[in-house]
Parts: C-alpha cells; structure tokens; sequence
C-alpha cells in the first residue's frame, strides 16, 4: 500500500465515526428527558382536524419510552 | 373558499375532495388495469404460448407496462389520493388551487396512458422503471412540480403550525422523486419518439439503480409511511406509539436510503467501493426500517381486539407486518455472499412483491377502505367483501413469495452446481427453467388470489358509490389563518433559553413548524449519498478504464441493439458474467467496466430468465439466432422464451440510423465525421453479408437483408468478441 493510500484510509474511519456518533447523538436528543411531553400535542394533530366530528380518543396505555 | 364566522374566531372551510375522489379511482382503475397486465405476463412466464406470438403483447415489451402500470398508476395516485386528503385536514386547509389540482389529476392520467400506448409498440428508453421515452419523461418533470406547487402552496396556506410527521415523508418524496427522474432522465434526442441515455456502461449502471432503488425508496416506501403515521392512527383513533421515534425514523431513513442503490450491482463491473457503500447502508437501513414498523404497529397497544373485526385495520397492520419482512429480507439479500445467490433470480422477484403486494398494496387499500365511506357519505357496500377480500390478498401473497423463494434458490444452487471434475453439473441453462417451471404456475395462482382480491374491491367501491347521494366536499370550522414567524425570529427566540437544552429542544420544533426549510434540509440529507457515490465514477477515470480492443458498434449492430432494447431483451438476459466458478465456466471470463463504455443505455440487466450474453458472440452460427428467433423451441425444446417471427419479416427502420450515430457522438462515442456520413453504406454492407452467410448456412432468401433479424444478429454476434481480440497481458 503506497504512503498516498494510507492516508486516505484515514476517511472511511472519520466516517463511520461520524455517522455512528450522529445516530447516538440523534437518539439521546429524541429520548431527552421530558421529551414525550414535548411531542404530545404533536401526535394528536390527526384528532384535530375537524373537533366536531371527531370520536373522543381512545386512551392509550402510557407505556412508551 | 373559507367564510368567516362572526366573533367566533374560526372561519368556514371546504375541503377539495373532489379532486381526492379522482385520484381514489385513478387508483383503483390503474391498479385493476397494472395487476391484470401482471397476471398476463406470470402466464406467459409460465407457458410461452400465452405470448401468442403478437408483438404488442409479449412479455419483453408488456413487462414494462406493469411494473409502470402499478408503480405510476396504482401506487403514485395512491400517494396522491393520501397526501391531498390528508394534508388538508392536517394543516387545516384548502388545496393551494383548484386548477393546478386537476391539471395534477389530469395530467398525470395522460402520462399513464401514453405509457399503455407506446409500451407495447416497444417505443422504450430501455431503462428498468424508467422506460418512459423522453416527451413523456418532460411531461412528467411538468406534472410534477404541479404537484409540488399545489403541495406545498398548500402548506404555506396552513392553519395549523406544527407540520405533522406525515407530511415530511411526502415533502420528502416530492422532493427527492424530482432529483432522481431528472438525473436518471438525461438524454440525447434522435426523434420525437426514441433518445439515448446520455450515460453509459457502468455509470448508467449506477444512475440507473441510484434511480430504481430509491424510486423504491421515495415513491414506494415514504409516501406510504407517511400513510401509515396518518391512517393508523385514525383507523384505530389513538395517537401514534412515538411521535420521538418518528423523528428519528424519518432522518436516519432517508439518509440511510438513498446509500443503498449499488446493492443492486453486486459482483459486476462496478467499482468495489461503491459495491460495499451499497451493503454496508442496506444493513444499515434495517434498523430505522424496523422503527418505523415497530412504532407503526405499537400504535395498536392495547387495541389489537379492533383487528378482528376491522377490515381497515386488518389491511394496514398486514401491510405494516409484510414492511417489516420485506425490509429485514432486502438487507439480507444485499449482504454480498447471499446476493450471490440471489441476485439475477426470482428470489428478487419475490422480495420485490412481498414489498410491493404486501406493504403498498395493502397499505393502500387499508387507506382506501377508510376513505370511501368518509368521501361518499355512507356505509361501505360490503364489509364482508373487503374482508373477502384481505384473505384472498393475503393467501396470494403468500402463495406468490415462496414459490419465488424456491424457484430462485433452486435455480441459483443448479445453476452454481460443479461436478467434482469442476465441470457444470447443468451446463445447459434451460435445465434450471424447466426445474422452475412448475413454481411459476405456482406465483401465476397466487397472482390470480391476490387479483381476485383486487376484483371484489372494484366491486364494492362502485357499489358503495352508487349507493351515495352526489358526494359533498367536507366542510369544517378552522381557525383563521396564521401569520408564520420568520426563521430569524423563531432561532433568536430560541437561543433566548435558559439553558442548552432549552435551545436544543426548541430547534427541531421550529424546524417541524418551517415546510420549506425541512423539505430543503431533506434535499441536503439525500444529496449526501448521492454525491458521494455518483460524482467519483464520473470524475476518477481509474473506475472505468478503457479497454483498447473495444469499439463503437457498427451501423448495423447499433441498430440491431435498439431492436434488443425495443423488445426488452434486457428484461430477462443480462450481459454481466460475475466472478464465479460457474459462470466462467458457463459464459466466460467475468465483465470489465471497459467492455461497456460505449453502451448508451447499459445493458447488464438485473434478472436471467435466459442465460447472460455478455460472450455470445461467435458462439453459435447466425442460422443458430434466425432459427432461435422464429420460434426457440426449434433450438431448445424447453425454452419458454416467446417467438419473435416478426423479426424475419419486418423492414428494418434505417431512416435514424444516421442520426443514432450522431448522437452517440455526441455523448463521446469515437464515431468519427465520415462514421456518420457513410453510416448507410456500411450497414447495407454488413447487412448484405450476414444474408449471405445465412443464405449459406440454411438458404435463407437473400431478401432477409433488409429484416430486422439481420441487425440483431450483428449485434448479437458482436457481444463480447472485442474482449477476446485483447492483447495478452
């Protein structure tokens, strides 16, 4: 292996660190503390749409992460 | 079409539903129309004589019209149909305009019309899922960014701040379909009706599986998860499982995705770089795949008792479950040593339609199931029907994948069979399709089900829409239209926190509440991949080196490879030896990326029905081709490839061959200027002496010369001799 290739070997390593690192950074930040809290509201924009006609909604088990 | 409300604070509203109700049955006719195509072409499979011997229903040439058919047809209008209904309620507002929506609707049912009518004349840019010829790939490019403008001027109108994760995924697919039709699109015009991919040989071969991969990506996956995060939970009426791991599948998905196209190209002619990016990304893709399930289905926590008794539900966590399998089944497949196996079999064949029938079939319908009473006003027709139908679906499903599996496996592990000589254990191809043969009776029955299925939906939306009064667009009260705040504001009200978290937990809601900037940074996401994989095949000339010994093809066989490309020769024969035992033993030493520089479109192919022809050239005598071609039976008595007799009597077109080598050196081809002037002459010339060698072999009548079959068969005996005129090295 030339002393050129060697040095480009550096890349793929810087790479995968970096794509490993922004996964787990990704997932640390979704799963913050209090985090759920933050994205109820979000989740029930679906129910929202039209409050007249809509069922009232099904309580679901508090059991997610 | 909003109306104020007095001291209310709310404003009247009438949905476009009109327009969703068109494309609700655009995609029920195309999918009726796509999947009966589908039917035709497993019987044909199944037994030649289906092929009947007309040109405009062979497999080669109607191929194409189904996998365009279910994919432009059912499942874009699916998309459609989906994203125009649920956007609306989503960000409470009417579509940004009435005229761009049916010039939308109309539009694009033009463009699938066409495709029925110039796929069977055999008029195709040779390209799989992109066979569109180039008028009709610009009206799609125009279709298209009428769909974007409507989409996202509606999202600019909203009422609602917050962008449910919903819309992402189409904000995402309408923006990255975009990028893949144009690249994979770029052509060189002959005529009104044929042009050349300006790419060739290996890099054609990226761009193209970059575009087929991801079209698989972004037309039939995230359109239809974001489907999923909309109709679940309104089918079940609870929330989705986890709006934070929504967040997560969504980045990591489509970052992941768009890596993952070189699977398609394992063991050929491409760089090994961009073979192992390929796989290494697949099997990255299974974990944000899995999530997406995983929170699709938890979504139903505590409720799976509904799954019994509803058939919308039934439908759409079938289709959730067949997601997760096909995903789990796709990384598998492109792991390098068990594509060896799978690869160029029906092993893919099955993979394909576990995703295909499974995840988009019955997403859809789940989705249309629900849709239909709410857009009609009243009771769905049958409910014992529909779930008629989601058993017939799913048997047939079932029924269609193993025998897939096994048809492709047998074949892979006959084809690789070595004696303890280390000679073939069966040289012949056609020993391997007819150990198949009965397995694609077996997929043809499990079509059959699964359009059975098909059948009775049909039935039962046109009931459940006669049995309504003239359908009213949905009217609701919304709250008055919001002023967005400016990015600028919104980051400086941010960083105004208190803390570092504060300010990190506010970035992704500003960013869920700004579509234009979200819709950009998905556009940023995806170029990621794409750039690193397509931009060094372009620009580092070591991943294609030239060959010396290899030519542009001669008049002749140019027109000859049209005619191979017209008939979708490339459909079932690859022109791509691996490097394996078996194949070098079988067709020769493996494929070099110099061996195809001057192939505009490439033509490696991704499936074997019939052997590879990367060698085939002088291996057998041209009489060997004449009668191959007027009915392979005579040649092989367990072929099942159809006859192609309208190639001994059809008149060779020779008005554009002038121009065919003027495009191509254009592109680069090393055609020089007297090349082009005399392109006539030379091929009357090697027309007239490949008659009269057939006269020679066989008294075939002199009158051949002017037949198509002469152009095929120059090009045909030209594949792979360039390679063996190489200099020893």
């Amino acid at each position: 292996m030339t002393g050129e290739a060697t040095d480009l070997m550096i890349f793929p390593k810087i790479g995968l660190i970096l794509f490993f690192g922004f996964f787990v950074g990704l997932l640390v930040w979704v799963y913050r503390r209090r985090g759920r809290k933050i994205y109820d509201k979000e989740s029930m924009i679906p129910f929202d749409e039209a409050p007249e006609a809509q069922p009232p909604i099904d309580e679901a088990p508090k059991d997610e992460p | 079409m909003s109306q104020p409300e007095q001291n209310t604070g709310l404003e009247r509203l009438t949905y476009n539903d009109k327009v969703v109700r068109q494309f609700f049955w655009a995609t029920v006719v195309w999918g009726f129309v796509g999947m009966l195509v589908g039917i035709l072409i497993a019987s044909e499979l199944a037994n030649w004589r289906v092929n009947m011997g007309i040109p405009y229903i062979t497999f080669g040439r109607i191929r194409p019209l189904h996998t365009n058919g279910v994919i432009f047809g059912f499942a874009c209008n699916a998309f459609f149909t989906a994203a125009y209904y649920s956007t609306q309620r989503l960000v409470k507002a009417r579509l940004y305009s009435d005229v761009l929506s049916q010039i939308h609707f109309w539009g694009w049912q033009a463009i699938i019309v066409c495709a029925a009518l110039t796929f069977p004349q055999g008029l195709t840019f040779g390209k799989e899922y992109g066979e569109l010829e180039w008028p009709i790939k610009l009206a799609i490019t125009v279709i298209w960014v009428v769909f974007a403008v409507n989409y996202f001027g509606t999202l600019l109108r909203r009422r609602e701040k917050h962008i449910y994760v919903s819309i992402w995924f189409y904000s995402a697919s309408i923006i990255t379909v975009a990028a893949l039709h144009i690249v994979e699109s770029f052509f060189i015009p002959v005529s009104f009706l044929k042009s050349y991919s300006m790419f060739s040989g290996t890099q054609d071969a990226l761009v193209q599986w970059w575009y087929g991969h991801n079209a698989v990506a972004f037309i039939l996956t995230t359109p239809f998860l974001g489907m999923m995060y909309y109709f679940i939970p309104k089918a079940v009426n609870r929330p989705v499982y986890s709006y934070r791991l929504s967040i997560v599948h969504f980045w990591s998905l489509i970052f992941v995705y768009i890596w993952a196209g070189p699977h398609h190209l394992h063991y050929t002619a491409l760089p090994g770089w961009a073979q192992s990016l390929g796989m290494v990304f697949s099997i990255m893709l299974w974990m944000p795949s899995w999530g997406g399930m995983i929170n699709g289905l938890l979504t139903l926590r505590g409720a799976w008792d509904k799954v019994r008794k509803d058939h919308v539900l039934k439908f759409l966590v079938t289709a959730v479950t067949f997601y997760g399998m096909a995903t789990f089944e796709g990384p598998l497949m492109a792991i390098k040593s068990v594509n060896a196996i799978s690869h160029y079999t029906d092993w893919t064949i099955g993979h394909v339609h576990s995703g295909t029938l499974g995840w988009v079939g019955f997403m859809t319908f789940g989705a249309l199931y629900w849709l239909a009473p709410k857009l009609y006003g009243v009771k769905l027709y049958s409910d014992k029907m529909a779930t008629t139908h989601f058993w017939l679906g799913t048997v047939g499903i079932v029924v269609y994948i193993v025998s897939m599996w096994i048809a492709g496996i047998t074949q892979a592990l006959m084809l690789q069979a070595v004696t303890p000589e280390g000679k073939l254990l069966y040289p012949d191809f056609v020993q391997t399709v007819a150990a198949i043969e009965p397995y694609y009776y077996m997929r043809l029955f499990g079509g059959l089900l699964y359009f059975s299925g098909v059948c009775l939906a049909v039935v039962n939306f046109w009931k459940t829409m006669k049995s309504a009064p003239t359908p009213v667009d949905e009217t609701v009260l919304v709250p008055v239209r919001f002023v967005p705040s400016r990015l600028t504001d919104d980051l400086e009200e941010a960083t105004r926190q208190k803390d570092m978290t504060g300010v990190v937990n506010k970035l992704h809601h500003i960013l869920e509440s700004k579509p234009m900037v979200l819709t950009v940074l998905a556009l940023l996401t995806i170029s990621v991949g794409s750039l690193v994989e397509l931009v060094p095949t372009f620009y580092i000339r070591d991943n294609v080196p030239l060959i010396a010994s290899v030519k542009p093809y001669t008049p002749l066989e140019l027109e000859g490879r049209d005619i191979y490309i017209r008939e979708g020769c490339y459909l079932c024969h690859s022109q791509m030896v691996r490097p394996f035992k078996d194949e070098y033993l079988r067709y020769g030493p493996p494929s070099r990326p110099g061996e195809s520089v001057y192939d505009h479109p490439f033509q490696w192919g991704s499936k074997r029905t019939g052997p590879d022809l990367a060698r085939v050239g002088g291996k057998y005598p041209d009489l060997w081709h004449y009668r191959h071609m007027r009915n392979p039976r005579d040649i092989s008595s367990k072929s099942i490839m159809p006859v192609f007799k309208w190639l001994l009597t059809d008149k060779l077109d020779t008005s554009l061959t002038k121009a065919k080598i003027e495009a191509m050196r254009t592109l680069g081809v090393p055609y020089s200027k007297d090349d082009v002037d005399s392109a006539d002459v030379r091929r009357d010339r090697q027309a007239a002496e490949v008659a009269a060698v057939l006269k020679d072999q066989g008294n075939v009548p002199e009158t051949v010369k002017d037949k198509e079959i002469v152009a095929l068969i120059a090009y045909l005996q030209r594949l792979g001799t360039d390679i063996k005129k190489e200099a020893p090295q």
